[in-house]
C-alpha cells in the first residue's frame, strides 16, 4: 500500500475513525446524486437566509448561467472552458503546442522538410567520418602534434588480420611444381639452381607477417643429400644471419659476395648473398660437392 | 477572465454535496452547510487560483462550519443518519471485517494525537492538501507529518494483513464440514 493508496483507503473509512463522519464516502456522493435541490436553488435560499448584498452573489449567477449555457451546448461557452483548461495548465499546453508546431513545420511544410533533411544528413556525415578516419591522416595529424606515431599499416598487412581481429603472421605454404610456375604467378625472377646432378623435388612459397615472401627449393643429389635454397623478398627493415662456424666469403653471381660457414658439428654448409631484390641463402646437406654449388653460382 | 471561486463552488457541486453527506445526517443538515460554504464564498469571492487548493479549501469550511454547528446545538439529536435504500456497496465482507479492525486501532491512535497533528490528519487525509500544505498551515515539520503519516501507513498494512489471515482462518473453519 503506497502513500496514495494509503490516503484513500483511509478517506473512504473516515467515519469509523471520527463521529464527524457519519457516513462513508460512497454512501454520501450517493447520496448527494439523488438530492433534488440544485446549485441554483441552494444559491437561492443561501442568498435569501444572508444579510450580504446581491452584487455578492452575482459570482454565483453568472456561474450557473454559464453552466447552463454549457449544458446547452453553447460554443462560446465551450471555447471559454478550453481557454480556461489552458490557463490552468498553462505550461504544459503551451510546451504541447509548440511541439506540435515544430513537428508540423518539419514534416509538413516543405521548407522544414528541407531543414529536417539538411540536418538529418549532416548528422549521418558527422557518424560516417567518426567511423571511417584515415589512419594516414590520423597519423599526420598525431606526428604535427609532436607524438611518435608507428607507420601506418599497409592494405596488404590490414589484409593480415583474420575475421576475428587476429595477426595471421604466417599463411599456409603454397606448392608449386617448378619454380617457373612461382614466376609466372608472381612475374618474379627466382633464383634456381640448374644441374642434371640435382633433382628439384619441392618448390614453397611462404609468406610471413613481417619477413615478407619467400621460396623454398629443394633439392636432391644423386645419394640423396640434401640441397635447399631459400629466396626472399624480405619486406623489413633488416635482417640478422647467424652463422655456426667460421664465416668466409665468396664472390659469385658476378661480384656479389656470398658469406658461408661450414657448420663444425654437422659439416653442413651455410652461405648467405645479397641479390637485386631479393636474399639468397643455400644450405647443403654434409658430403655434397660444394665445386658444384660454386660452379652453379658462378 | 480568471476563475473565481462561486464558479468551482458551481462546477463542483455535487462533489462539494457529497462531503457534506459525509458530515452530516440528512439532507437538510447537508444543505445549510451547503449554504454556509456558498456565503463564506459570498462574502469574498476572489480568482480561484489565489487559493493554493480551492478544493480543499471547501472540504475544511464544510468541516469546519459542521464542528461550529455540533458546537452551537451542544447536544446531537441520537439518531441514526439518514441512509438510501439502493447505495451500492462495494466492499466485500471481508475488507469490511480487515477495515472495520485496522480502523478501530487507527481511532485509538488517533485519539493519543495532540490537537495539531489530528487537525494535520483531517486536513491530508480528508480535506486533500498535500504534505507541503499542511506542513505550511500548520507550521508543523514535514519529516515529522511525513514519519506519522508513513507510520499509520504501515501499522495498517499490517493490520489489514494480520486481520486478512485472522479472516481467512475463520472462513475455513466455519466452512469445514462437520
Amino acid at each position: 500500500m503506497n502513500q496514495k493508496k494509503s490516503r484513500e483507503y483511509i478517506r473512504k473509512r473516515l467515519h469509523q475513525i471520527d463521529g464527524l463522519f457519519v457516513r462513508s464516502e460512497e454512501e454520501a456522493k450517493a447520496l448527494a446524486a439523488q438530492c433534488r435541490v440544485s446549485a441554483r436553488v441552494l444559491i437561492m435560499r443561501a442568498q435569501a437566509s444572508s444579510m450580504l448584498p446581491a452584487q455578492n452573489w452575482s459570482g454565483f449567477y453568472d456561474a450557473l448561467d454559464a453552466a447552463d449555457r454549457r449544458a446547452a451546448g453553447d460554443w462560446r461557452e465551450k471555447l471559454n472552458d478550453l481557454l480556461r483548461s489552458f490557463r490552468r495548465h498553462g505550461k504544459l499546453a503551451l510546451g504541447s503546442l509548440i511541439l506540435a508546431l515544430a513537428l508540423a513545420f518539419f514534416t509538413l511544410v516543405p521548407a522544414g522538410r528541407a531543414i529536417a533533411e539538411r540536418i538529418f544528413n549532416y548528422v549521418i556525415t558527422v557518424f560516417d567520418k567518426q567511423l571511417e578516419i584515415d589512419q594516414a591522416e590520423e597519423k599526420a595529424l598525431y606526428e604535427a602534434r609532436g607524438y611518435d606515431v608507428p607507420d601506418v599499416m599497409t592494405g596488404e598487412q590490414l589484409e593480415s588480420f583474420d575475421e576475428n581481429g587476429n595477426l595471421v603472421q604466417a599463411e599456409e605454404p603454397v606448392y608449386y611444381q617448378s619454380v617457373a610456375e612461382f614466376e609466372a604467378v608472381y612475374q618474379l625472377d627466382a633464383f634456381e639452381l640448374e644441374s642434371d646432378q640435382l633433382r628439384c623435388v619441392e618448390v614453397v612459397e611462404e609468406n610471413h607477417f613481417f619477413t615478407g615472401k619467400s621460396l623454398r627449393t629443394n633439392y636432391l643429389t644423386a645419394d640423396d643429400l640434401k640441397v635447399n635454397v631459400m629466396e626472399q623478398w624480405y619486406q623489413g627493415d633488416g635482417q640478422s644471419v647467424a652463422f655456426r662456424g667460421e664465416v668466409k666469403e665468396k664472390t659469385v653471381l658476378d661480384d656479389r659476395t656470398m658469406q658461408y660457414a661450414i657448420d663444425p658439428a654437422d659439416g653442413s654448409f651455410d652461405g648467405f648473398v645479397l641479390l637485386e631484390n631479393s636474399v639468397l641463402r643455400i644450405y647443403t646437406d654434409k658430403g655434397v660437392d660444394l665445386d658444384l654449388i660454386w660452379s652453379l653460382l658462378a | 477572465m480568471q476563475e473565481k471561486l462561486s464558479e468551482v463552488f458551481v462546477e463542483q457541486y455535487q462533489a462539494l454535496l457529497g462531503v457534506a453527506f459525509q458530515l452530516t445526517r440528512n439532507e437538510d443538515d447537508a444543505l445549510d452547510l451547503m449554504q454556509d460554504l456558498a456565503e463564506t464564498i459570498a462574502k469574498n469571492d476572489r480568482p480561484a487560483n489565489s487559493i493554493e487548493h480551492p478544493m480543499a479549501f471547501f472540504r475544511t469550511c464544510l468541516r469546519n462550519a459542521r464542528i461550529n454547528s455540533l458546537k452551537k446545538s451542544q447536544r446531537e439529536v441520537p439518531s441514526e443518519p439518514e441512509v438510501f435504500s439502493q447505495i451500492p456497496g462495494s466492499d466485500s465482507v471481508e475488507s469490511d471485517v480487515v477495515g472495520g479492525a485496522a480502523m478501530a486501532w487507527l481511532k485509538k491512535e488517533l485519539e493519543s494525537y495532540p490537537e495539531d497533528m489530528r487537525e494535520a490528519f483531517y486536513l491530508y487525509f480528508f480535506d486533500g492538501y498535500s504534505l507541503d500544505e499542511v506542513a505550511r498551515k500548520l507550521n508543523i515539520n514535514k519529516n515529522t507529518l511525513s514519519q506519522r503519516f508513513v507510520r499509520i501507513r504501515s501499522k495498517l498494512v499490517k493490520k489489514a494483513s494480520d486481520q486478512s489471515l485472522f479472516f481467512a482462518l475463520m472462513v475455513l473453519f466455519l466452512l469445514k464440514p462437520r
